[in-house]
């Protein structure tokens, strides 16, 4: 049986941004945590837009649960109004023990997964993320990594052959996953460009810290320049935690 | 999840004249270092650090202290004008105490308003809130007419004709500019500032650092300069006090850190430090500032310069590029002194209308903008109408009359608060020196309101007055919860 895998999903509440349902479906095999947030400037007080907007705020989130629900999902949710919803989603992410976070983007369809892996990151996370929303059949993987240059290029396919192994273990059928490797001194351009025929990103998170791991960071400049929704796949906030 | 909850009162004004329901438990939410939960369930997140604190506390002061009131300072007091500073120090100093006792158990915005209204009830309440309201549209157009006069000295520096413009009423129509600009970037701006601001800060306080301890050293004759021989009391002790009512709105900024309590993060903390960290630096500065000033020019040649006489100063120390940063750490100043008290001002109309105190519309905010245009307009009409009548002196001393009396009566609120001991109120920093400290505050601000200009004062009773009507004529039936009623 595949753990339970936490996805936090921010929605900018208010602001007419769509969750779109073939991602919800997906999403729906983990337990979805909506934060809705809406983000106020610093001339207003937080309790005051919250005077006003709560109710309005509170219909858009039943709605967005109604949807959730009846693609299958469970969700739980929290209203958060913050001046900064960087600060926001990090807190939220941290207090709501999320295992990933998504970082939106339209998405027609979740067929095709990529999954970029470098070193240094933590296989095993990965691989339980990758592995408690990929079960299905219909999913095909891409592990993707990126080598500087040709003497890499062993390194990386042993990196794969590792996540790909660990995910069959974890149930995922071998038939769905496929291995890349690619030189390329532009990481970051090598996957925006494989991220082109796929519908999904799944990356785990890079520094140490919160703040730049979650934000400014490779997944997020990649969610900025492609059409596809990332899911991040965050550190354990502290190893002991962990199970 | 901290255990310090508060449990302050929201209005009940929907059915005025029922008995108000002895539990103040409504839902005010419980308070963590970086959130706070209501009951609903809804979050709003604290974002301001203590650094960013201490921004808001030393932004909004040094706009005065350093960059207007120096000249005039030492024209009313000579180089004693440094104990005027500092008597100012002290007394903000004796209310910052009070007030972080009071911001940390009601974290919430409004400030002063909303700790005297709980502590005493909605007629205090209402007289301070329009008082706030009012004092900041006054320091407001305070720093703006600083800032034009800053704007005439950069004309004049680079050699602009402003002279020959002369039957023109300039320093009004920059004023007036400004202000409106600066209302409109509130309404429409929604880029976040905090960075920009915190930035600001920093950088004047490099600019400052830098020319006082130079000034400093150049004063105690170092770099062998010979300071002008003078008499430190040449206009007798009691223009001392004149002269601390006078620039005591120079301090006229610890408690806007409280008006925004609702988003410190770690209030418990941030709170305190940040209010009593930043009268201290400004004090140190202000301080500082007078005796290198003085030491340059004495206090009768500094005082012909007018308001923007530590540019000279900073000319005689360092020369051109002296007076070039100067110049624009004065602009910075005014400007985000300012800017910052247009900010707090349309917070006190916000929390009024939160009461009922004032029409709840004014308390409205725009989907577009988020922002509260409304309360930001009462603020930024009022103010520029005043910058086009009023003089520096008056308009300093009525916002300083206006604060010095919700100061006292903060003070005044955090003893009556500790002798009913409310079942909510559960302050997470106490004051040292209770009780004498609150009342040393409270005989202090409401003693400097009487060394001030007879016209100042009649202003700020108008004020005062003009309130307590509005009290009894529009919100005499509210009820706040959480206080108690002797109706």
């Amino acid at each position: 049986m595949p753990e339970d895998v936490r996805v936090l999903v921010p929605v900018a509440i208010l602001s007419g941004q769509v969750i779109p349902e073939p991602l919800i479906r997906f999403l729906s095999r983990g337990t979805i945590v909506v934060l809705a947030y809406h983000e106020i400037p610093e001339q207003t007080a937080p309790e005051q837009a919250r005077e006003q907007f709560e109710p309005k705020a509170h219909e858009e989130l039943a709605d967005l649960v109604e949807t959730i629900e009846s693609l299958g999902g469970t969700a739980e949710t929290r209203l958060v109004f913050t001046h900064e919803s960087e600060q926001t989603i990090e807190r939220v992410a941290t207090e709501a023990d999320c295992d990933v976070v998504l970082l939106s983007n339209p998405a027609q369809s979740v067929e095709r997964l990529i999954v970029p892996v470098k070193e240094h990151i933590s296989v095993d996370r990965i691989a339980t993320v990758v592995s408690a929303l990929s079960q299905d059949p219909s999913i095909d993987i891409t592990l993707f990594h990126v080598a500087t240059d040709e003497s890499g290029v062993a390194d990386g396919e042993d990196l794969l052959g590792d996540v790909s192994d660990e995910l069959v273990v974890r149930g995922v059928q071998r038939d769905n996953l496929s291995r890349m490797v690619t030189v390329s001194s532009t990481p970051l351009q090598a996957i925006v460009d494989a991220a082109d025929h796929h519908d999904v990103i799944v990356m785990g998170e890079e520094e140490p810290t919160l703040r730049g791991r979650l934000f400014g960071e490779t997944s997020e400049r990649v969610a900025e320049r492609t059409l596809s929704p990332v899911l991040v796949v965050r550190n354990p906030t502290e190893p002991d935690e962990e199970q | 999840m901290s255990e310090d909850q508060n449990r302050v009162g929201e209005v009940s004004s929907e059915s005025p004249g029922t008995p108000v329901s002895p539990d103040p438990a409504v839902d005010v939410g419980t308070t963590a270092d970086e959130v706070t939960v209501l009951e609903s369930g809804t979050e709003l997140e604290r974002t301001i650090d203590l650094r960013g604190g201490l921004a808001i506390g030393v932004g909004t002061m040094v706009g005065a202290g350093i960059f207007v009131f120096p000249g005039l300072a030492a024209g009313n007091a000579g180089p004693a004008a440094s104990v005027s500073f500092a008597i100012g120090a002290v007394i903000a100093l004796l209310v910052a105490l009070p007030t972080s006792e009071l911001a940390t158990a009601m974290p919430k915005s409004g400030g002063g308003y909303y700790f005297i209204s709980r502590g005493m009830g909605a007629s205090f309440g209402a007289v301070v809130g329009i008082g706030l309201w009012l004092g900041l549209v006054f320091a407001s157009a305070f720093y703006l007419v600083g800032f034009a006069q800053y704007a005439m000295a950069v004309f004049a520096e680079v050699g602009i004709p402003v002279a020959s413009l002369g039957s023109l009423p300039l320093i009004p129509i920059l004023g007036v500019g400004f202000g409106i600009l600066l209302t409109g970037l509130s309404v429409f701006g929604t880029e976040n500032t905090t960075k920009l601001q915190n930035g600001i800060v920093s950088l004047l306080l490099g600019i400052l650092v830098v020319f006082l301890l130079y000034g400093s050293l150049d004063t105690l004759g170092l770099f062998g300069r010979e300071t002008v021989p003078e008499q430190f009391m040449p206009y007798g002790t009691l223009n001392i006090f004149t002269t601390a009512a006078l620039v005591f709105t120079s301090y006229l900024g610890f408690a806007q850190v409280a008006t925004v309590a609702g988003e410190i993060t770690k209030p418990s903390r941030n709170l305190p430090l940040a209010m009593v960290g930043s009268v201290l630096v400004v004090g140190v500065l202000y301080v500082i500032t007078i005796v290198v000033s003085t030491g340059a020019f004495g206090s009768a040649r500094l005082a012909t310069f007018g308001e923007t006489a530590i540019v000279e100063v900073a000319r005689s120390y360092l020369g051109f590029p002296g007076a070039v940063a100067i110049l624009i750490a004065g602009l910075l100043a005014t400007a985000s002194s300012a800017n910052a008290s247009i900010l707090s001002s349309s917070r006190a109309l916000y929390a009024l209308s939160r009461d009922a105190i004032v029409p709840p519309r004014l308390g409205r905010v725009n989907l577009k903008y988020g922002t509260p245009h409304i309360a930001l307009g009462l603020v930024g009409g009022p103010t520029v109408v005043l910058v086009a009548v009023g003089r520096t002196e008056v308009l300093a001393e009525v916002a300083s009359f206006l604060h010095l009396v919700t100061y006292g009566l903060m003070c005044v609120a955090l003893i009556v608060l500790r002798r009913s001991n409310p079942a909510w109120y559960n302050p997470t920093f106490t004051v040292p020196g209770y009780p004498v400290v609150p009342i040393l505050g409270a005989l202090a601000s409401f003693g400097l309101v009487v060394f001030m200009q007879p016209l100042s004062q009649a202003i700020g009773v108008a004020v005062a007055v003009a309130a307590a009507v509005w009290y009894l004529g529009y919100a005499r039936d509210v009820r706040l919860k959480g206080v108690k009623t002797d109706a």
